[in-house]
């Protein structure tokens, strides 16, 4: 970043809605005006809402599945190391690389590389934790984890532009529409 | 306000005359077979009989659990596992033929010949004797259609009267009923199935057919649904989040039933005992093996990896296809898990087989496609499948 006192650089706008079939209606109308750099803040999991902001990384997925591959292999392999390399014990007259054996371990292993690579991978793709938000200095933003609804149209939008975004923003219903400033 | 011509399926009625045609065909066939060669057709027969008695019992014990939870999913199939769940009566005459003309070819231990001849099974006779086999029969017959019948009557009067206490009288006889059907279906699949090799036993055996009954029943429903999902009234409730639900549904089943399946043979091949193996060394026999096989990588595999993507359980033409494979490759697990017991040389292709199957299937089909006739295919007394479109 540049020393240089340059004007603030906006975050984006922050329309305040009342329900969740309002932010769902703004949503859905304001990605039909072209928008494409949106989000959305709710206090509770509203259903469909995804769609309406039409959030689409399937990079979560893949992580978790790559995760849940890795950890097949790394159980496959350590067991089959342990029991035909590194410590072969004779069980029962059975082939030292005996699969059924390790499945259950095997099965484990993926469960636990999948679930962490899905925690973690959530955290990183989300840029977790995160102390602060430009959203954050919105009036009365702490009421989206209680009983407010949020729709934000950010600056790096192609489209966004500060006075005309605020009145299209006002003119789908929403109770207040603030612009927040991009911090350092 | 849900009219209840907009609730109807005339689709499924197609069903009716096709499925009586093919079941007095195929019947009569099989009964032509009878009279060539009894012991195959008998043993086709049983086959048979098995795969349609699992349909109905799956279909009952999702009854059971959606009044239990009392879920969207368990609302979009209701009426439809309602109707196959009034199917058992009709899976107990469909047993007559087996318990008047085969009871000493298809439970050896029937045969009081050859129970003098056997330690093991003199042992057994105190629980494995004809007479006590029969009660049991009828007491879990007579449990369940009773229950059934009282479930769907009290479904059917929320419909009429909308009254909401009965939702609550129905998940107060359904949880306590699958603890019911829980035990009692562990002591009938034995008597029916596993029985028919006296010597061999599993404590897991009864669990692994509830888990593939519920995952041949999830595919049947989630294919009529998905299949019409253009049609009125499926039109209206097929949204991502249903076909997710039910993708998830035979998902959940098709892990389970690899769990089962692999929890019995590990325990069986780890502890490698003569009175135990003999199971998978029957079942490995010529074709079996090969068959086997298909079947693990068919029912687990495919479906495993395909309904991981969340693209098939939102797409309802994939899903259909998707059903569709899991309900035909039912069919040939449950023939890999029965048949090996009769035909110890591997798999074997007879039309009386085939006869039997397809008779037995008309039938059930006509009879659950007839249930339904003129019938709401969906509950209106609960909205929320309606809602969840717009919510």
């Amino acid at each position: 970043m540049s020393h240089a006192p340059a004007a603030p650089k906006p975050h984006g706008l922050v329309a305040e809605f009342l329900g969740p079939g309002a932010l769902i209606e703004a949503a859905k109308k304001t990605r039909a005006a072209g928008y494409k750099k949106i989000d959305a803040y709710s206090p509770f999991p509203v259903h469909g809402l995804a769609e309406a902001v039409e959030f689409e990384d399937p990079r979560l997925q893949w992580l978790i599945f790559i995760g849940g591959v890795v950890g097949a292999l790394v159980g496959l392999g350590l067991q089959a190391w342990v029991s035909v390399v590194d410590y072969p014990v004779n069980v029962g007259g059975k082939p030292m690389l005996s699969l059924p054996a390790f499945v259950p371990v095997l099965f484990e292993c993926t469960v636990l590389a999948a679930s962490f690579a899905a925690v973690f991978g959530m955290l990183g793709l989300n840029g977790l934790p995160r102390p602060h938000h430009p959203v954050f200095s919105v009036p009365g933003f702490d009421r989206a984890s209680q009983d407010r609804f949020f729709l934000v149209v950010e600056a790096v939008d192609p489209q966004y532009d500060s006075h005309e975004t605020a009145d299209f923003l006002q003119s789908l219903g929403a109770e207040s529409v603030h612009e927040v400033e991009d911090e350092e | 306000m849900i009219s209840n011509s907009d609730m109807r399926l005339p689709a499924l009625d197609k069903l009716i005359p096709i499925g009586f045609l093919l079941g007095i065909v195929g019947l009569g066939a099989w009964a032509l077979g009878l009279q060539q060669d009894k012991l195959p057709a008998l043993q086709g027969y049983f086959f048979a009989w098995v795969f349609w008695l699992c349909m109905t019992l799956g279909c009952f014990v999702l009854v059971l659990l959606a009044h239990t939870l009392r879920s969207t999913w368990g609302l979009a199939i209701l009426r439809l596992i309602e109707s196959g769940a009034k199917l058992i009566p009709v899976m107990l005459l469909l047993y007559l033929p087996i318990l008047l003309m085969g009871m000493h070819d298809i439970y050896p231990w029937s045969n009081p010949a050859v129970v003098a001849a056997d330690k093991v099974l003199q042992h057994k006779s105190v629980y494995l004797n004809t007479s006590f086999f029969l009660v049991r029969l009828i007491l879990f017959f007579g449990c369940w259609w009773l229950m059934a019948t009282v479930l769907n009557k009290l479904s059917q009067k929320q419909d009429a009267t909308q009254d909401w206490d009965l939702a609550q009288k129905r998940t107060n006889i359904a949880a306590p009923g699958i603890l019911f059907f829980a035990i009692t279906v562990t002591f009938g699949i034995t008597d029916w199935i596993m029985s028919t090799d006296p010597h061999w036993f599993s404590t897991i055996y009864a669990v692994w057919f509830v888990v593939g009954q519920g995952l041949a029943v999830a595919s049947f429903t989630t294919f009529i649904i998905t299949l019409n999902c253009t049609r009125k009234p499926y039109c209206d409730i097929v949204n991502p989040k249903l076909t997710r639900d039910l993708g998830n549904l035979m998902f959940m089943f098709t892990m389970l039933w690899a769990y089962t399946s692999l929890s019995q043979y590990l325990i069986i091949w780890y502890g490698n005992l003569p009175e135990e193996n003999t199971f998978y060394l029957n079942h490995t026999n010529g074709g079996f093996s090969a068959m086997g096989a298909f079947v693990v990588i068919a029912q687990f595999f495919i479906p495993f990896v395909l309904l991981l993507s969340p693209k098939v359980k939102r797409v309802p033409a994939m899903l259909c296809k998707m059903a569709a494979w899991i309900f035909v490759i039912r069919i040939i697990d449950v023939y890999w898990v029965v048949m090996p017991t009769f035909c110890t040389h591997g798999p074997r292709f007879l039309w009386t087989d085939a006869a039997a199957f397809v008779g037995v299937g008309g039938l059930w089909l006509a009879l659950f496609a007839w249930n339904l006739k003129g019938k709401a295919v969906l509950p209106t007394f609960d909205t929320r499948l309606m809602e969840a479109d717009h919510a």
